[in-house]
């Protein structure tokens, strides 16, 4: 599914990410845990496509192809969806336009039919139970007044639409309460297949109790300096992360 | 040639254009009438034409108007006319009436003015002047405000035609009353004067639609003055379309004069010309009035368009609202002035304006001078201007949902501009101006 090698990334010559290596196969399920500063956020916004981050060596191979190659929405089309961690407003933009529009678009690059209004509102109605969220969000401006929880499951919402090969949820867990995560982590799941990944970007073990990961990566300064499997979570919940700075060098060569 | 004598030149040849047309008036040089004219004239030549120095035209250059040898329009070639379809300038909007004009001259067999509704008067302006000359004035009274105070004037010298609107007391008119100005691309740059009059008596209420549009490219110059009144409890809504040629130039000042409990609202979407000014001037006759002021423009390549608007709350307990909006592309300027004067008797004046400003391009400018006058103390005044880029981060956003940069752009400048659209409450009018932007930003991007 996905492969990074070696990758160095960074904004405005200061280098963030410091040779990431990560193998991601089809039905897995990948945590990425680290403290404040360690390059989580980067890596899932270098995955999608952000432009404000220069890539200065490795590459990062999907499903057989270079996807620095692609633009952001070429990434979306080809199944990369990203979560985001601040959900954006866009006043002026119906969800459900939105939506269509996306859904479209991907469509289309897929070689799909583009699906009419009735066709559309079927598939969305379906979808958001799955997301348990209120119809009337639909005709809502893009998550403009939305609560941190509608935001969250609004992304959902579209991940469950745009039916992506690979799913980063980037901190989806920050700002939720115990019944929106929950609500959240069963859509994930729900959506989760043998044939597609995710990579569940964290800070807290918390989110890992409800979407149990088959690989848990510990991101320190730029580097994975640690992979387990789920146990590797509760340690690191019971420890915290000041034990796996000391780890460094080591564990990225040998990862 | 500096600029003041550009406007010397440019006066000099409006005196002889009116020096030729009394001339054509024969007997009729003592009516009240033409009286008026010479008035207006005499009082154009003692204040001469705006320059750059004017405070008021400071962003605008009015040079490429004034150095175009204008001449007076012509009657248009009956074949020009029986090209015209009026019913595809306004697809799908029923209206009550309308009026077409071509290079500023009243065409009837173009016009739709019968199944009037009881109470209400609709009629080329030639005609209601014809029955009551003293309908126009030299200048709206106490109007002193230089900014629009000459071209008006040279209107009122000038106005031959336009249209007469008047709804007597109890009376409403559902659908709106069309205003159609066209322009043929005449091979002579010539000048119109169009004078609209608009009465809204006690309790009635209607809707105009001024819509300004191009048969053929060529230049131009349209000078419109419209007085609006509003009497006690009557509401008046007034909607400007202006998408005249990319050569034309348009100066227009719109007055209004607004009663107890009554509402002025004016929504003007802009699109066309090389050059625009409008200026807006309401007054607040009486307490418990309402007026609303919005505004959409959207030049590109090197179009300007500036707008002057000023709401004098002269009375208490009177609520302003304004908004005004400009999506810039190419090498576009873009000017927005906004007074709000609220007098020392106005207590308890509620007064918004906003001014907020998209530019598309690296070369686009707009300059937004918000001005607040407040002279009395017990008042709720706002203001605010926003001049900015794209957001990037609701960029990324819909291109991280699979929707291509274009697209997305697209998505976000028509989102700026729907809250201008859905003020508008003809719903048939709402979705031929959401096409109309669409368009526009559509091809605002190949170009750009």
């Amino acid at each position: 599914m996905l492969e990074i090698r070696n990758l160095h990334a960074g904004i405005e010559g200061k280098e963030i990410l410091k040779g990431i290596n990560l193998t991601v196969n089809p039905g897995e399920i990948h945590a990425i845990m680290g403290p404040n500063g360690s390059g989580k956020s980067t890596l899932a916004g270098v995955l999608a496509g952000r432009e404000e981050f220069d890539i200065t060596e490795g590459e990062i191979i999907y499903q057989g192809k270079n996807l620095l190659d692609f633009s952001a929405e070429e990434r979306a089309c080809e199944g990369v969806f990203l979560a985001f961690q601040y959900p954006v407003e866009i006043p002026g933009v119906s969800n459900t336009y939105f939506l269509k529009a996306a859904l479209n678009a991907v469509r289309k690059y897929r070689g799909v039919d583009e699906l009419d209004a009735m066709d559309f509102l079927a598939l969305i109605k379906e979808k958001m139970k799955l997301v348990e969220m209120d119809q009337a969000l639909l005709n809502r401006p893009v998550n403009e007044g939305f609560s941190g929880g509608e935001k969250k499951r609004n992304e959902i919402l579209q991940m469950a639409v745009l039916d992506p090969m690979l799913a980063i949820l980037d901190e989806t867990d920050s700002g939720l309460d115990i019944d929106a995560l929950r609500i959240v982590a069963n859509g994930v799941n729900k959506l989760h297949t043998p044939q597609n990944s995710a990579i569940v970007v964290t800070h807290y073990q918390r989110l890992l109790n409800y979407i149990i990961p088959d690989v848990v990566h510990v991101l320190v300064n730029g580097r994975i300096v640690k992979s387990g499997d789920k146990e590797l979570a509760f340690h690191l919940e019971e420890h915290g992360y000041d034990w796996a700075r000391d780890l460094r060098e080591p564990a990225a060569q040998g990862a | 040639m500096n600029s003041s004598m550009k406007q010397q030149e440019a006066l000099q040849q409006f005196q002889t254009h009116f020096a030729a047309y009394e001339e054509r008036l024969n007997g009729n040089a003592g009516s009240p009438d033409h009286l008026r004219r010479k008035t207006a004239m005499q009082q154009l030549a003692d204040t001469g034409l705006p320059t750059l120095r004017d405070e008021d035209w400071r962003y605008t250059n009015l040079n490429p108007v004034l150095k175009t040898g204008f001449v007076p329009s012509t009657m248009p070639k009956k074949e020009v006319l029986t090209i015209v379809n009026t019913r595809e300038f306004l697809p799908d909007v029923q209206s009550a009436a309308r009026l077409v004009f071509v290079d500023g001259h009243f065409i009837a067999e173009l016009s739709q003015l019968t199944g009037l509704p009881q109470g209400c008067t609709i009629s080329s302006l030639s005609s209601a002047v014809a029955e009551t000359p003293e309908l126009i004035s030299t200048a709206p009274a106490g109007v002193t405000d230089s900014a629009v105070r000459q071209f008006t004037l040279l209107n009122s010298a000038f106005a031959e035609e336009g249209a007469y609107i008047r709804a007597a007391a109890g009376c409403i008119l559902e659908d709106p009353v069309h205003l159609l100005f066209l322009s043929s691309g005449a091979p002579q740059p010539c000048i119109h004067h169009p004078r609209i009059i608009l009465h809204a008596e006690k309790g009635s209420e209607f809707t105009v639609i001024e819509q300004y549009a191009a048969l053929e490219t060529g230049v131009h110059f349209t000078n419109t003055v419209v007085e609006s009144t509003v009497a006690e409890g009557a509401h008046l809504h007034h909607i400007k379309l202006q998408d005249e040629s990319s050569e034309a130039f348009h100066i227009s000042a719109t007055y209004a004069r607004v009663s107890r409990n009554a509402s002025y609202d004016n929504h003007y979407f802009g699109l066309g010309s090389r050059l625009v000014r409008n200026n807006i001037h309401a007054v607040f006759e009486d307490e418990q009035a309402e007026c609303t002021l919005n505004g959409l423009f959207l030049p590109r390549d090197s179009q300007h368009m500036d707008h002057h608007t000023v709401i004098d709350h002269a009375q208490p307990r009177c609520n302003s609202h304004e908004l005004y909006k400009g999506i810039l592309n190419g090498e576009s300027r873009g000017v927005f002035s906004g007074k709000i004067v609220v007098r020392k008797d106005a207590q308890q004046t509620d007064a918004r304006q906003a001014s907020n400003n998209l530019l598309l391009s690296e070369d686009a400018v707009v300059d937004t001078k918000p001005q607040l006058e407040i002279w009395a103390d017990d008042v709720k005044c706002t203001h605010g201007a926003t001049i900015g880029r794209m957001d990037d981060e609701a960029l990324f956003y819909l291109r991280s949902r699979g929707i291509a940069l274009a697209e997305a752009r697209n998505m976000l400048s028509q989102a700026f501009a729907s809250e201008l659209v859905s003020r508008v409450r003809n719903e048939a009018l709402r979705s031929h101006l959401d096409s109309l932007i669409q368009q526009r930003l559509e091809s605002s991007r190949k170009d750009g």
